[in-house]
This record gives structure tokens, C-alpha cells and sequence, in this order.
């Protein structure tokens, strides 16, 4: 446990040291998220999805913002392992003997901060530009939790995936694009989906709107299940890499 | 003490399966420099590899001092340079880089920053601390390289041809400081097709062919075996039309004859059958490495 916490903490200042050293990904990020949900609005009001209390917009907001943190923390180990390959440094994890799983987890909760700050204030900023009204609620801490879980659980996955088979950019571009919507809109029929009932939680609290009980039982189940299956695959492909002798190559 | 015991690796595909390890054992104590030999193929890397856990071996065992490989114990006490032109973190200096690798080898940040810096001072790279990684030179990449596989000063030490590649200065310090981690009690295990360097650092050596280990000996055992059977013969005058039932070359202006006996009593028949040839001088060859590697190694040619 001990070690978890340096390596969280040695995560933290790398990536703390990263951001200082190359702004400008930071800033001009933040300015095209911005923009990207600029040209949403607009289709939006376009095909009358937009009603005029306002309501239509706070949900688009959240789900705009929860979709970018989910994508984010999705593409996490798998560009982690990429970066980590290529430079040669995957090797160094090993050694390091706290088992890529754990290493690649806590790399991704450390690094979490990078999203996060960026999303807070992206959301400062369209509150205050659609000058939407949010409820803040304690309950939206277990609720967001439970929602990144299940996104660390896929990009797990995703990483797993990325861990055997390498050159897998465009396919993983294709499911980022299927996750997308399923977070940003509420669609019915993916109700069951861990990110899309995450989000639509949340949604839901920031709107003031109480849960019910049964709703968070399978919020919970699913964030954990998924989070469970990506720890189990990614430590297979671990275990499939070194048999293999894959692992650190590009 | 590494302990490696009877490992085997190969490498499957739908096809096919190459067979890189058959039957590998060895062992390497604190105090000594173990230079595993091999032609390209011959397992050396697969070997490094799976005693750092990046590969599983199909059967056999690896501990470091009893505790097996994986745990966290066993990772503790290993180091490895993997490849000496990669393993840094672009975005991050020289500084960071080996403070950052501290931190994840279980150090605290100061105990991390002061061994990175004492690591940029001994290795001649503290002028550069500070430097974008992008800046550094072939050679320096490599010590830094070496610098992480030592970040925390672990007691045994795999190097995967440490000084490839590098020019006569940046390698001297790397054997050099090789040669002080021996001196200081740390078993190291490196791999190297320079067989000058494996005759300069190593004390011990094992030599990798077909995946298996065909020979593992004390390096000066190995000299003096091979040393006591070749004899260098020179002539007052020419040898013509010289038979013998023993393996020999004769130079251009045949008068220096060089010859490997079967056993050092030899040599009597030997001097038997020159007579009454003028001798001038007969000397032992001293053996190097690189001859005793070929010898051992070589290969009959394939016939299609």
C-alpha cells in the first residue's frame, strides 16, 4: 500500500511537471472542448432539442462534460502502455514489481487530475456563459465515483486490448465514438450500461431530482462488474504478453 | 545468489513453434561478473528477459535468494538495462527521470533526489540534469540508461550489451563502474557480443548455444583449459612438406607453425615428429575469449 501511494504521489509530479513543461496541449484543449460544445449547442437549438427553461441545456452540459472526462479516462491505459512502450519504460514498471495492473490504475487515478481541472473549468465557463442552475448535492461525489469506475473498468480493457495486439488506433477511435453519445444523451435502451446510468445520475442530482435506491444498487453492481472484468482481462493480457514475449514491444 | 534452473522457452505461432531455450541453468553470486555468451539467436536476451519477468519461461525456476520471481521481493533486488537507447521519459530531464525511477523503486523523494544526484555526478552527467532528454547525446542516453537499472542500488544487476554502441569514453565509465559494483559485492549478469569486454569485466562466463548453456566456468579456468593445448613452433629454416595427425597452420613463409593438441602430453610426440627441424622457440598460446567462444560455438554449415 505503501508503495501504491509513492507511486501515485511519483504520477503525480511527473504529470504535474508534463502539464508546466508543454502548456499549450492544456490550454488549447480546454479552448477546443470549449468550442466542440459551442458547435453541440448549436445543433441543438437547430433541431429544437433546446427548451426555454433552460433544463435541456444543464443536461446537455453534463453529459457533454461526463462524456469528455469518460473518453478521457477510457483512453488512459491504452495511451499509457502506448507511451509507456515506446519509450522504453514498460520495462521499468515491471521491475518495479507492483504488477502493471495496479501501476497502470494508479497512473490513471494520478493523472486523473489533468481531466478533471480541465473539465471544472470548462464547466465554470458554460454555467456561466448558458447561465444554467445547477443543485449541488454531496451525492454527486459517490455518483461521479461510481461513473469513473466504470470508465477506468473499460479503459482497463481498452488497454488490455492495446497490451496483445499494439496497433489498435482506429478501432479504439470507433468505441470512443460509440461511448460518447451513450454518456452525453439519455438513451433509454442503454440503461444498463454502467456510464450511461452513471451519467444519468448525475444528471438527475444535479437537477435536483431525488434516486431512487434500486438505481444506485445497479449503478454500483455495474461500475463494479466492469471495473472487475477490465482489471481481469488486462491482468490476461499481461499474463498472454509475457508468455508470448510481447511485452515492451512496440 | 541468481538462480536459474533448467528454464525452457519457445515461442509458439499457428504454424509453428521455435525452440529458443532448451535447458537453461545458471547462477550468479554476490562478487561476481557473469558474462553470458552467444551468437545472435542464441537466447542471451530471452534469458535476460525472463530472469526480469518481461518473459514467462514454459518450465524451470528463477529465484534471487530464494524468493521466486515476480514477487516483490525478488524485483527488489534487481536491476536491468534492458536497451541502452531507450527507457527515458521524453517530457522529463535527466534529473527527474532518475528521480522519478527512485520514487517507484520504493524510495522516499529525498532519499530519491539525493541518489539521483550522486548517480549524475558519478556517472559525469550533472552538467546535463536539467537538459530536454531530446538533447542528449547516444552515449549519454546510454549511462542514463545505466543509471536507472542502478537507481536503487539494487545487489544484482542484468546488463543487456551495456556498451553497445558506445564510443571509448562513455564506455570506460560504464566498465568501470561495472568493475566497482563487482569490487562492492553485487552479482551482475551481462550479455555482450564484444568478447574483449566480456574477457575485461566478467569473472565467470557462460556461454549460450542452440539454448543451451555449453559451457559455465570461472573465466581463468576457461583460459588456462583452452590455453595448455595450442602451442606456437618457430623455425631456424622452412618446414616443407610437414604431416601431421594433429590440427595446425603453417605461415606464409613456413616457419611458424601453430598447433592445437588433444591433451598437453602430446607435445612430446609432437617435438617427436619435427625432429630434426631447427627449432628457435616454442611458447604456449595464451587463449582469448573470443577463440574459446568460437571453438565452442561453432556451427556446421546446413546443406539444403
Amino acid at each position: 500500500m505503501l508503495r501504491l501511494r509513492q507511486l501515485f504521489y511519483a504520477e503525480l509530479i511527473r504529470s504535474w511537471l508534463e502539464l508546466v513543461r508543454y502548456p499549450a496541449q492544456f490550454v488549447l484543449g480546454l479552448l477546443l472542448l470549449g468550442l466542440i460544445f459551442y458547435l453541440l449547442f448549436g445543433f441543438a437549438r437547430l433541431a429544437g432539442a433546446l427548451d426555454s427553461s433552460g433544463l435541456q441545456t444543464t443536461k446537455l452540459i453534463t453529459g457533454y462534460l461526463l462524456g469528455i472526462f469518460a473518453l478521457a479516462t477510457i483512453g488512459g491505459p491504452a495511451q499509457q502502455v502506448s507511451r509507456e512502450v515506446k519509450s522504453g519504460s514498460l520495462e521499468n514498471m515491471v521491475l518495479s514489481g507492483q504488477g502493471l495492473t495496479a501501476f497502470f490504475v494508479v497512473q490513471v487515478l494520478a493523472r486523473s487530475w489533468y481531466s478533471l481541472l480541465q473539465l471544472s473549468l470548462l464547466f465554470v465557463a458554460l454555467v456561466f456563459v448558458y447561465k444554467s442552475a445547477f443543485v449541488l448535492n454531496w451525492l454527486l461525489l459517490p455518483a461521479f465515483f461510481l461513473f469513473s469506475i466504470a470508465a477506468l473498468g473499460l479503459g482497463l480493457v481498452a488497454g488490455a486490448v492495446v497490451l496483445l495486439y499494439k496497433e489498435v488506433g482506429n478501432i479504439f477511435t470507433l468505441v470512443q465514438l460509440l461511448v460518447f453519445p451513450a454518456v452525453m444523451v439519455e438513451v433509454p435502451q442503454l440503461q444498463w450500461f454502467p456510464l450511461t446510468q452513471g451519467a444519468s445520475i448525475t444528471r438527475k442530482l444535479l437537477s435536483g431530482v431525488a434516486i431512487n435506491p434500486v438505481d444506485w444498487a445497479i449503478l454500483a453492481l455495474g461500475a463494479v462488474a466492469l471495473y472487475s472484468l477490465g482489471v481481469y482481462l488486462f491482468q490476461t493480457a499481461d499474463l498472454v504478453a509475457r508468455k508470448k514475449g510481447l511485452l515492451g514491444h512496440e | 545468489m541468481i538462480h536459474v534452473e533448467s528454464i525452457q522457452k519457445a515461442y509458439s505461432s499457428k504454424t509453428n513453434s521455435v525452440k529458443v531455450l532448451e535447458d537453461v541453468s545458471l547462477e550468479v553470486k554476490p562478487g561476481q561478473v557473469c558474462a553470458l555468451l552467444g551468437r545472435n539467436g542464441s537466447g542471451k536476451t530471452t534469458t535476460i528477459r525472463i530472469i526480469c519477468g518481461l518473459v514467462l519461461p514454459d518450465a524451470g525456476k528463477v529465484s534471487i535468494n530464494g524468493h521466486t520471481l515476480g514477487k516483490p521481493e525478488y524485483m527488489a533486488q534487481l536491476g536491468a538495462l534492458i536497451d541502452t537507447n531507450r527507457g527515458l521519459y521524453p517530457r522529463l530531464s535527466p534529473f527527474e527521470n532518475l528521480q522519478y525511477t527512485c520514487i517507484i523503486r520504493g524510495m522516499s523523494r529525498s532519499a530519491a533526489s539525493e541518489r539521483a544526484k550522486y548517480l549524475l555526478d558519478l556517472l559525469g552527467l550533472w552538467e546535463k540534469r536539467n537538459a530536454p532528454t531530446q538533447t542528449l547525446s547516444k552515449g549519454m542516453i546510454s549511462k542514463m540508461a545505466f543509471a536507472l537499472a542502478i537507481a536503487h542500488d539494487p545487489p544484482y544487476l542484468l546488463l543487456d550489451e551495456p556498451t553497445l554502441g558506445l564510443d571509448i569514453d562513455a564506455a570506460e565509465t560504464l566498465e568501470e563502474q561495472i568493475q566497482l559494483m563487482a569490487a562492492d559485492g553485487k552479482g551482475i549478469l551481462l550479455t555482450t557480443h564484444q568478447m574483449e569486454v566480456a574477457e575485461r569485466l566478467s569473472s565467470r562466463v557462460a556461454i549460450l548455444a542452440d539454448g543451451r548453456i555449453v559451457v559455465d566456468k570461472p573465466k581463468r579456468e576457461l583460459l588456462d583449459m583452452f590455453a595448455q593445448q595450442r602451442y606456437r613452433i618457430v623455425f631456424a629454416e622452412p618446414l616443407m612438406g610437414l604431416e601431421l595427425p594433429y590440427v595446425f597452420t603453417l605461415d606464409s613463409t613456413n616457419t611458424v607453425l601453430e598447433v592445437a593438441l588433444q591433451c598437453a602430453n602430446e607435445i612430446y610426440d609432437l617435438l617427436d615428429r619435427l625432429r630434426p627441424a631447427p627449432i628457435k622457440s616454442i611458447e604456449k598460446i595464451e587463449a582469448d575469449l573470443g577463440q574459446i567462444f568460437k571453438n565452442l560455438t561453432k556451427k556446421e554449415p546446413s546443406h539444403a
